[in-house]
């Protein structure tokens, strides 16, 4: 193949992996904000600055998914194009860009908890700026400029980029060592040990001078997941190194195609592939937009969900009227998130799950803690603004705050007008089928005191308390009962139900049923058959099949036969653990 | 030719630098500006009041006239005033009125609002304020900041930042910082958590001290420094949260136990003042001859006999009064617990007593039940008349939503406290003028640079108090006193 063309595929490969991450790339967008320069003014102007703010802008521009792609790929390329022209052979003139898109492609879990903004730009921002100064002291070798690049990159480039300007007077060091330019080299090193104690001495003296060197890095990041950060150490190595590398002519003949398809196999494999985190970042953004049914047409493509997906499942359930009917016919173990960083299932979730079933002060509370431990996120303030209208109790200045903020993207325009009518003309609102859901699930007294550090139990035990709940609420109850499996209760709703006079929905007859035959109450368990419409109704049939198989002991093909009833859930789903 | 270019390049010049004036028609619309600076009474050393206007329409031209003298003009929509013009117009109009006019141009014609004034005290406020600010959270947070704002310049600087020993596994908080006689010789503050404990600096000398001891119930939380001596009362308290599912306050900040203690900063001795065990104690004050110390106290409600766990329960249940101990200097020994404001009785809660610097008067926050009256809505500030006894609600200050945490200038002439007025959650600084008659004025927001109400400014500002010269550390010294080991107080007796 021509050298020229090397590069293609590794372009067409990163561009297919970010297709097929079309929603982390949304995430990702969905996660930031335009820079808040309150933050950085009240808060601390921190070396490296310029990194999270531009990075924050482009992330604002590529608000679309597309869009992004679009702009990441180019970034990358315009990564490639620098390199390139400071190192000869054109397969590791990728490995800058490659390793740098890794470091995006790698993220899991640990995106909901990121503390540094605009990181899908800001780094690769970091390693360009980096290769220009390079660049630029390459071609003034022998001129003054040879000793005015190190002096500017240290002076300028470390109040703006950080460590990335570090980065590049190693790269001189290293060049300059290389060409033997001793005077230089020197300064190259001396300037990137010293500027920065300076500046931290007499300028950032507010900044923790343990991460002089990190300044412009994601070092807040780097918890528990360092692992997360070794594409990105990889990239800033060769940065640093590839412009003093080169190869024999022969050499690059072999080594660029092989490099290239090293390149590929690391981008297909070192991605991050999850199926259940792909899944959740997709069916969060279904419940959103309301799409029930695309939310249970996901929650169907994981056959081990963890208990975020089962609690957006049933979310959907709730909203089409069929939970208790469904939702134990999709697996119910205690399946956790698959990842090393510090975060637990309610951090991933609680604003949304609290939000759809009705504790909207919950929701907001966890959107707020969020935006504190980690960053302000588009997505939280969504959730800020809809909680504060919902309320109805709220100042509409709050409301307008959060919609003057959510509306600077442009691509929230008509998200934002939409809430905003609904703050204007109250009658809108009472048309929202959100708001129509919220009205049903907020019939409740309020309760005195709950915990809301667990989201699943704060959702059981919310429903268990309530007495008299009706309408979704009493199908809430329901099934927090048969979730807890808390026979008491359970009967308490079941009376509410047939005072009702509403159909039995199938999981609530399988629990009668099974509770009155747990309890050897035969005048109960003639009652509940009744209720189910006789012994020849079908559920009444099945149960008879299912506990003449248990009491014979013959278990081993349950999962197949029942594994869609509440019985399975009872019998052999140990109790259900979230963090 | 070219003379004629210059000429015009002269006077092009020369019309871009002044502005227009603009006569337009008088109308009866009232200007709708943020911050609300209509009809407030300001202090004569204060920073340019910068707003926004809100009215619909263009090309905005502003002047303020001096009821004595001088005039100054500024044009837009946000209007941002010059520090030296600002200064000399109120300087000149001492104890007189500022007059605001605003012309605007609509549909193509220039119309002025109704004119508003505020009028310029005699007395100055207090060159600095220190104060808090984070987000409104709950629980936790990772970046927040002590700032000390010159309120003469609107210049604000970082006194400390909790990011300055961060680690990313333990949160660290800091509060309460709080002056000596509004001076920063001798000042203290805590830090939580990651290298939790008090700092307290007396003159050149620090310490970072530990003040929880086996006999009291917690380390110091609310503190109050004698005016006179080196000593600190505080509070001890067990705080917990909790949130509420749907009511509109969202949040309760309970304290199932609270007593006083008094830390003697030479001995580093920590000894009891209030501990009885059925009464909840917070919040103390010296008045301003350090002869009382005054003091929130609820009693537990009956139908919580003990555990600490029913308190959740009867959270809005529990009313707090103002009680008062006197203290002998000498001997240092506390008297009875006498009430000055019975709260209870009206089924209310009085909290944070602050006693005006002539020891007339008692300015408190009054709510419907409950501490922490900031996430109380209906909380409100009152003042006790000291020597006749009338208790009256600060009626212009106070706002529909919580007012609370507030304090005296040294001159006792204006009031500081937080408010959520604005928008119900991001709690504001508010100033009022307080007059020889005891009346309050009308609250005005602490001028900053870019005033915007909507989303620039997500952050609340809380804790604020008045000092007459700036905090003397660092950030950096403050960061090494901090990153010391606590030393441990020694209880009397021990």
């Amino acid at each position: 193949m021509n050298k020229k063309y090397l590069s293609i595929p590794v372009y067409v490969a990163m561009a297919a992996v970010l297709f097929l991450k079309l929603g982390v790339v949304r995430k990702l967008f969905e996660l930031s904000l335009w820079p808040d320069m309150t933050f950085y003014m009240n808060l601390g102007l921190q070396p490296g600055v310029a990194l999270p703010v531009f990075g924050s802008i482009l992330t604002q521009i590529g608000g679309i998914p597309i869009i992004g792609i679009i702009l990441v790929l180019a970034s990358l390329f315009a990564l490639t194009a620098v390199i390139r022209t400071l190192h000869q052979t054109p397969g590791t003139a990728l490995i800058p860009a490659v390793f740098a898109f890794l470091f995006i492609a790698g993220f899991d879990y640990s995106l909901y908890v990121f503390r540094a903004q605009g990181l899908l730009f800001s780094q690769t921002l970091g390693l360009i700026c980096a290769a220009l100064i390079i660049l630029w002291w390459v071609r003034s070798e022998g001129k003054f400029s040879e000793i005015l690049c190190p002096v500017l990159t240290a002076l300028a480039g470390y109040p703006l980029i950080g460590a990335y300007s570090l980065l590049a007077l190693l790269g001189i060091f290293i060049k300059a060592l290389s060409r033997k330019r001793w005077l230089a080299a020197l300064l190259a090193v001396a300037l990137g040990v010293l500027v920065p104690i300076l500046y931290t001495h007499f300028v950032f003296t507010h900044i923790d001078t343990r991460y002089t060197f990190l300044a412009g890095l994601p070092y807040m990041d780097f918890v528990d997941n360092h692992r997360r950060f070794i594409p990105l150490g990889i990239a800033m190595a060769s940065v640093a190194l590839l412009p003093s590398i080169s190869f024999k002519e022969s050499v690059q003949r072999i080594m660029s195609p092989v490099v290239t398809v090293l390149l590929l196999a690391c981008i297909v494999v070192l991605s991050y592939w999850n199926r259940n985190y792909h899944l959740e970042i997709n069916m969060q953004h279904a419940i959103e937009r309301n799409d029930w049914d695309k939310v249970l047409k996901l929650a169907s493509k994981s056959e081990n969900p963890t208990r975020v997906i089962v609690m957006y499942r049933n979310i959907a359930l709730l909203n089409k009227g069929q939970l208790c009917d469904k939702m134990f016919t999709y697996p119910n173990e205690s399946i956790g998130i698959d990842t090393p960083a510090q975060i637990s299932q309610t951090e991933v979730c609680a604003p949304t799950v609290f939000f759809y079933n009705g504790l909207i002060n919950y929701s907001t509370r966890w959107a707020w803690e969020m935006s504190m431990m980690f960053q302000r996120t588009l997505e939280r303030y969504k959730y800020q603004a809809k909680v504060a209208l919902f309320t109805g109790k709220e100042n509409p200045a709050l409301v307008e705050k959060y919609l003057d903020i959510i509306g600077r993207n442009m691509y929230q325009r008509r998200w934002v007008r939409k809430y905003r009518s609904y703050l204007q003309d109250p009658s809108l609102l009472v048309k929202d089928p959100e708001y129509i859901m919220f009205r049903q699930l907020d019939r409740f007294e309020e309760l005195k005191y709950m915990s809301s550090a667990v989201v699943e139990n704060t959702i059981n035990n919310h429903f268990l308390l309530q007495e008299h709940p009706e309408g979704v609420m009493l199908d809430l109850s329901l099934a927090a009962a048969m979730t807890a499996k808390d026979i008491e209760m359970f009967w308490y709703y079941y009376d509410m139900l047939l005072d009702t006079g509403r159909r039995i929905p199938t999981h609530v007859g399988e629990a009668a049923i099974l509770f009155a035959y747990i309890g050897r109450n035969q005048a109960e368990i003639d009652a509940v058959a009744r209720d189910l419409g006789g012994t020849g109704s079908p559920i009444v049939r099945r149960f008879i099949s299912f506990s003449s198989k248990a009491s014979a002991g013959n278990t081993g093909s349950f999962k197949e036969e029942f594994g869609d009833t509440y019985w399975y859930y009872s019998y052999f789903v140990k109790s259900i653990t979230t963090d | 030719m070219k003379k004629g270019i210059i000429t015009l390049l002269v006077l092009s010049f020369l019309t871009i630098g002044c502005i227009p004036k603009h006569e337009g028609v008088q109308t009866e619309e009232t200007a709708d500006i943020f911050p609300d600076y209509t009809e407030v009474v300001i202090p004569s050393n204060i920073a340019p009041l910068n707003f926004d206007i809100n009215n619909e329409g263009g090309g905005f031209v502003t002047t303020i006239s001096g009821e004595k003298s001088g005039e100054l003009t500024v044009k837009g929509r946000k209007v941002r005033i010059s520090l030296k013009e600002w200064k000399s117009l109120v300087e000149a109009n001492k104890g007189a009125d500022l007059l605001f006019r605003i012309d605007l141009k609509r549909e193509g014609k220039w119309i002025r609002l109704s004119q508003f004034k505020c009028h310029v005290a005699e007395d100055p406020i207090d060159e600095y304020l220190v104060y808090r600010l984070l987000a409104p959270s709950y629980e936790f947070y990772t970046a927040f900041s002590i700032r000390e704002r010159d309120l003469s310049n609107g210049k604000d600087r970082e006194v400390y930042n909790n990011r300055m020993h961060y680690n990313p596994k333990e949160q660290q908080c800091m509060n309460c910082h709080q002056f000596q006689n509004y001076r920063t010789e001798n000042w203290q503050m805590h830090v939580r958590q990651v290298l939790g404990g008090t700092v307290i600096i007396t003159g050149d000398e620090s310490r970072k001290v530990n003040l929880k001891t086996d006999s009291t119930i917690s380390a110091g939380v609310y503190p109050a420094w004698h005016p006179k001596e080196k000593l600190i009362a505080y509070s001890v308290n067990k705080t917990r949260q909790f949130f509420h599912v749907k009511n509109i306050h969202k949040l309760e900040v309970q304290d199932p136990a609270s007593d006083l203690i008094l830390y003697d900063i030479d001995r580093n001795e920590v000894s009891k003042i209030a501990d009885d065990p059925m009464a909840f104690e917070t919040f103390p004050t010296w008045s301003p001859d350090g002869k009382y110390l005054y003091y929130s106290s609820a009693r537990q409600p009956e139908i919580a006999t003990l555990p600490s766990d029913s308190i959740a329960i009867c959270f809005d249940k529990i009313y707090y009064d103002i009680v008062r101990r006197s203290f002998n200097q000498e001997t240092r020994t506390f008297g009875d617990e006498e009430v000055v404001f019975d709260a209870k009785s009206l089924n209310l809660s009085a909290m944070e007593p602050r006693i005006s610097p002539d020891g007339k008067y008692l300015l408190f926050s009054l709510g419907e039940y409950g501490t922490f009256h900031i996430w109380h809505r209906g909380s409100d500030i009152w003042v006790k008349d000291l020597e006749t006894g009338d208790v009256w609600p600060l009626e212009d200050a106070n706002s529909a939503d919580a007012d609370s945490f507030h304090n005296w200038s040294s001159n006792g002439r204006w009031i500081v406290f937080t408010s959520r007025r604005d928008d119900g959650l991001f709690t504001r600084v508010y100033f009022s003028y307080f007059d020889a008659q005891g009346k309050a004025h009308k609250a005005f927001m602490l001028p900053s640079a870019n005033p915007s109400g909507k989303g620039d400014n997500v952050y609340s500002y809380n804790v604020p108090e008045f000092t007459i010269e700036p905090v003397r550390q660092s950030v950096k010294d403050l960061s090494k006193i901090i990153s010391q080991p606590a030393g441990r107080a020694n209880f009397a007796g021990e």
